[in-house]
């Protein structure tokens, strides 16, 4: 498992290098002075040209791009055209706030959707696997920043009982988390109750019975264990999508996380920021699939017993050249 | 062999499905002396899989619903067991091989566990002793002890069919249900589970009901053997009453749709035509549609069940006159 983790790290390093050439060919190869960008409409081209020189924009393709890559080694992504702050330390200073809101919204998600998921399935058709389908359903097709608006009509305003905006303490996680949440919730409740439904079908539910097993431990042990990939394929979905930001949430609690910062350096056309962005999310979604396949093997024994037989070919081989 | 291990009497199993209700089981009696073995026969669809998971209180839940009847279980109504009841009576009591081997084992459990699960569930043992327990077990029915921890894809379909054998039998329980142990598997391993059977019926002294299409199997493995049509008992008898003297129609197609090798002319006969629609059931005789010797009155009035002699036992009118009184009177 060790060996297989470690491969799957030194296999992320091609990918995010290929990123890093895909985005910044598309940047240096899109429309727009970027010296004029910073200076604004009121520079001379005098001063244009001399900041771009400053800049090294004048430099061939490869060179720009060389030197990136050299930045990017030593954890350096270049200023920000905008303000001139470090890209790297912008992204870092606000990535625990992203990470905290998109934890626990997917976490109180989760754990809610998957219980309500379980007992909608083995209940099927009773009076709560309908609120439950009907919820998911509603989860599905409201749109989240609505949501948090009336949330923050209704509990901030109205009843006064929550902060409307800020993300200084669990006082102020509450409202951002349930809207961030909702619609995590309806899918991971959708697809907790479909893959439930196949799992209690199966014939080896009804061998656990008949050995006289507890319903709980036949639901928990027996038919949980088995419908769990696709749910954690969902979640590691969603949390990586999360830890992108959530620009409309960010924006309707005034959250100082990375999606708002992302996308406002996209209409800004700020590259540097753009650039070290899409790099640190495509980071991040490589890490937490890392971990929805360490997941996946931990679960199911079809997965990690494929490896491990691969693994215990290569030592046969091994011996065999070493004879 | 007097005492009774099963009685079942006028039992009725329905499925409420959306395209309405199958009346699979109606009115099925049937019972089991200690230390038998019966075979209940039929064709696809007749009702075996269903009256077996009535036994065990295994139906499909919501749908598969008991509308009549009563089960006893060594003097005790399973019907009016509670759920605590129930769980300790599966497994310890009675237990089932089901009928697909392939599906019927957890794929991300090792078979090992899932026999200890067995074992821990009705002794109060240790982890280590139950492992030791089920090693024991798979020995038993000639699996290496030491594939232990391996899981059920890294095994054979003969292979997964002895590990449920194993996970039923690893309580010793009193009445063993096994529903076509062996349909999946080929000739060759087919026999062995068959002796491997045996042999645990013997150092055992389970009960057992074996569930099959298979005459073959039957005469191997049976002292008594109930012919199911359409969720009814047509014939009950010993294994000679049945192999030697069959008296309904249907019994009399099932032998003559088998290939005889001493008289290697004769052809295979199927039974002609299909069994009705179980939803729809006729108001006569079930078999009515499809049997050669039938009269008027058959598709009129549900026949009644004829006592030929103490054991054996038809339903069907033209048996009628040739009931147990007048043997005796012949006698
Ligand atoms: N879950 C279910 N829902 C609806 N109908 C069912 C269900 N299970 C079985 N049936 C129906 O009940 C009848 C009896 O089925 P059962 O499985 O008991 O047959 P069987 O004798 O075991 O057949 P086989 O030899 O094919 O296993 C059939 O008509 C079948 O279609
Ligand atoms: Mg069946």
């Amino acid at each position: 498992m060790f060996r297989y983790i470690s491969r799957r790290i030194i296999m992320m390093i091609p990918v995010l290098l290929g990123v890093v050439f895909v985005i910044f060919t598309i940047l240096y190869f899109s429309p727009g002075d970027p010296a004029r960008t910073i200076l604004g409409v009121t520079a001379t081209e005098q001063e244009v040209q001399m900041l771009s020189e400053e800049l090294g924009l004048n430099d061939p393709y490869g060179v720009q791009l060389f030197r990136y890559l050299k930045d990017l080694l030593r954890g350096d992504m270049g200023r920000s055209y905008k303000n001139n702050k470090s890209v790297s330390a912008e992204i870092l200073q606000r990535f625990p706030t992203t990470l905290l809101l998109a934890t626990l919204s997917i976490l109180f998600a989760a754990v809610i959707a998957i219980v309500a998921g379980i007992i909608s399935a083995i209940k099927q058709y009773s009076v709560f696997d309908n609120i439950v389908t009907g919820f998911s359903l509603l989860g599905i097709s409201i749109p989240n920043f609505w949501l948090g608006l009336m949330l923050i009509i209704l509990v901030s305003l109205h009843w006064r009982l929550l902060p409307a905006s800020g993300f200084y303490g669990p006082r102020y996680w509450i409202l951002p988390l349930i809207t961030n949440g909702v619609g995590y919730m309806a899918g991971i409740m959708r697809i907790t109750r479909s893959s439930m439904l196949e799992v209690i079908r199966q014939d080896y539910i009804r061998t656990a019975r008949a050995k006289g097993q507890r319903e709980i431990v036949v639901i928990l042990k027996h038919a949980l264990r088995n419908a769990i990939i696709p749910i954690i394929t969902l979640i590691g979905l969603q949390f990586g999508r999360a830890l992108g930001g959530a620009v409309l949430i960010e924006t309707v609690f005034a959250i100082p996380g990375l999606g708002k910062y992302l996308v406002d350096s996209i209409s800004a056309k700020d590259i540097p920021v753009i650039q070290g962005g899409v790099l640190f999310l495509a980071f991040l979604f490589g890490v937490v699939n890392l971990c929805v396949d360490i997941l996946y093997g931990f679960f199911d024994p079809r997965i990690s017993s494929q490896y491990r037989r691969k693994k215990e070919k290569a030592v046969k081989m091994h011996a065999k050249q070493a004879n | 062999m007097d005492e009774k291990i099963l009685e079942i009497e006028n039992l009725a199993v329905e499925y409420r499905t959306d395209d309405g209700v199958v009346k699979a089981v109606n009115g099925l009696d049937l019972t089991l002396e200690k230390g038998g073995t019966l075979g209940l026969v039929g064709e696809t669809g007749a009702g075996k899989t269903t009256t077996a998971l009535s036994i065990m209180r295994l139906l499909p839940d919501p749908q598969g619903v008991i509308t009549s009847g009563s089960i006893k279980f060594a003097g005790q109504d399973i019907l009016s067991l509670s759920k605590g009841e129930l769980r300790k009576m599966r497994g310890q009591h009675i237990s089932m091989v089901f009928q697909d081997p392939m599906t019927s084992l957890n794929p991300i459990l090792t078979v090992g566990d899932q026999i200890a699960e067995a074992i821990r569930l009705h002794e109060k043992i240790s982890r280590a002793e139950a492992a030791v327990r089920a090693q024991s077990m798979l020995e038993r029915v000639g699996i290496p002890p030491n594939r232990y921890s391996e899981y059920p894809h890294q095994f054979s379909g003969g292979m997964k069919q002895r590990v449920v054998i194993a996970i039923a039998l690893a309580c010793n329980p009193q009445l063993l249900i096994a529903d076509e142990p062996t349909t999946a598997l080929d000739v060759t391993i087919q026999a062995q589970v068959l002796a491997l059977m045996n042999k645990l019926k013997n150092d055992f002294e389970t009960s057992m009901i074996i569930i099959t299409h298979d005459l073959g199997v039957v005469a191997e493995m049976c002292d008594r053997v109930a012919i199911l049509y359409c969720g009814e008992i047509v014939e009950y008898g010993s294994l000679e009453d049945i192999f030697d003297h069959p008296e309904h129609p249907y019994t009399k197609g099932l032998f003559s749709s088998i290939p005889d090798l001493d008289t290697r002319a004769s052809r295979l006969t199927p039974i002609p035509g299909l069994a009705p629609d179980p939803s729809r059931l006729p108001k006569g005789c079930k078999f009515a549609n499809r049997c050669s010797m039938k009269r008027p009155e058959c598709v009129k009035t549900d026949p009644p069940v004829v006592n030929l002699d103490d054991l054996h036992r038809v339903k069907c009118l033209l048996a009628q006159g040739k009931d147990a009184e007048q043997h005796a009177t012949l006698g």
